[in-house]
């Protein structure tokens, strides 16, 4: 390329620089980058879980989302919806591998609503409540999912259950076994429970929302 | 190699940040997002492991405008500093056409960055691409910002002679976190890739 050519074409590409970055040293005029709690730490943790679902990954989603609640308290949709975010993150931190295969597809779902609620302001408030309710009716949904393949587990393992549980009773002894059986009920009516004081939490809020 | 759509007058570049782990690469992109992010449609993307490592690379897409009657898309990417990801590395380095060398100040840091250097020119030979070739490139000594807190930090002689004596280079003292230096290592970066892309293809 000939000199005049060349530095033609360097002047152009500065000209467009400046006019992108700013002419001016930068250092004092950007915003530094947001260290704090932010929808971007948000987004993170559920990419994170995206790529690879730890108790870790968990631990942090349900951490971002707790530091996010109060800054959203005014905000009633977005405020319901990383609730939801939130019950979502610890059933599946609760159960795991034996999680509901849709739970993290709501989690993304949740996450890409909370997203369009926070960044588009000019959004309506009718669009606002429609995609809160929404959400809200996919997660109901998952809910009751959860709910039959839980009975149907139950009643699938009544049938093997008198023989298992004598298997399991002789070799861990009576008491043993049936405090086992003991937790695992707690266990199983506590997560119900929650499941339950979520769902009516946010029902309560959307007829808020629809009266409002 | 950049992405050349004549029909559209459209030309696409990629430009990696490179270094040794826990550098500053993905600071650097973190200050530029935010500096821009008011300017832009698209989202700077991370994928991190806890402790806020790169794991697989930060990805941060954006239009700079006409240049002689072409659209300049530019694609920013980092890539894990961790000597153990090299496979990512070298993957991200795919079709790369620019290079930021994020070199980390601190003494204790000094072979580190002679490793990732010498990291950086096996993985571009690997795409047939000579370094030392007149491949655009900028080094960025970051860090300095650490010599207030009492650090001991490599002078930018010895730098200079470890990283960039064969190179000649242009290069930036630099605090990422602090955003000192950061926009003009990377309009270098982005100036030298498209003057070398347009040399290229003459």
């Amino acid at each position: 390329m000939e000199n005049s050519q060349k530095s033609k074409l360097v002047n152009d590409i500065e000209n467009s620089l400046d006019d992108f970055f700013g002419e001016k040293d930068q250092t004092t005029q950007a915003t530094p980058p947001h260290t704090g709690s932010s929808l971007e730490g948000l987004k993170s943790a559920v990419l994170s879980i995206d790529w690879e679902i730890t108790d870790q990954c968990l631990s942090d989603l349900i951490g971002e989302t707790d530091a996010l609640l109060p800054t959203f308290q005014k905000e009633p949709e977005t405020h319901a919806l990383l609730r939801m975010l939130r019950a979502l993150s610890r059933y599946i931190q609760q159960r795991k591998a034996q999680a509901h295969q849709d739970a993290i597809k709501r989690v993304m779902s949740v996450f890409a609503s909370i997203e369009s609620l926070v960044n588009d302001k000019q959004m309506h408030q009718t669009d606002r409540k429609r995609l809160v309710a929404r959400e809200i009716s996919a997660f109901k949904k998952l809910k009751e999912q959860i709910e039959s393949q839980r009975k149907t587990a139950v009643s699938i393992g009544a049938s093997s259950a008198t023989e298992g549980a004598a298997d399991a009773a002789a070799t861990m002894g009576n008491g043993a076994f049936q405090a086992a059986m003991g937790e695992l009920e707690t266990r199983f009516n506590t997560q119900i429970q929650d499941l339950k004081g979520q769902i009516e939490s946010l029902r309560k809020e959307l007829d808020l929302l629809r009266k409002g | 190699m950049a992405v050349i759509n004549i029909r559209k007058s459209e030309v696409q570049i990629k430009i990696v940040y490179v270094g040794p782990g826990r550098g500053g690469k993905t600071s650097n992109l973190d200050f530029i997002f935010a500096s821009i992010r008011h300017r832009i449609q698209s989202d700077m993307v991370s994928i991190k492991t806890h402790g806020d490592r790169t794991l697989f690379f930060d990805f941060l897409p954006f239009e700079l405008g006409q240049i002689q009657g072409y659209k300049i898309k530019t694609q920013l990417y980092t890539v894990p500093g961790q000597v153990k990801y090299n496979a990512t590395r070298k993957l991200v380095l795919k079709g790369v056409d620019g290079i930021v060398f994020v070199a980390d100040s601190m003494q204790v840091m000094r072979e580190k960055n002679i490793m990732a250097m010498e990291n950086l020119k096996e993985n571009l030979a690997f795409y047939g691409i000579d370094l030392y070739n007149k491949f655009p490139i900028v080094l960025q000594y970051n860090k300095r910002d650490l010599a207030d807190e009492g650090i001991a930090l490599l002078d930018i002689d010895t730098m200079e002679k470890d990283l960039n004596s064969v190179l000649k280079a242009p290069y930036f003292e630099a605090s990422a976190v602090k955003g000192h230096n950061v926009i003009p290592t990377v309009k270098k970066a982005i100036s030298l890739t498209i003057v070398s892309l347009q040399e290229h293809l003459k």
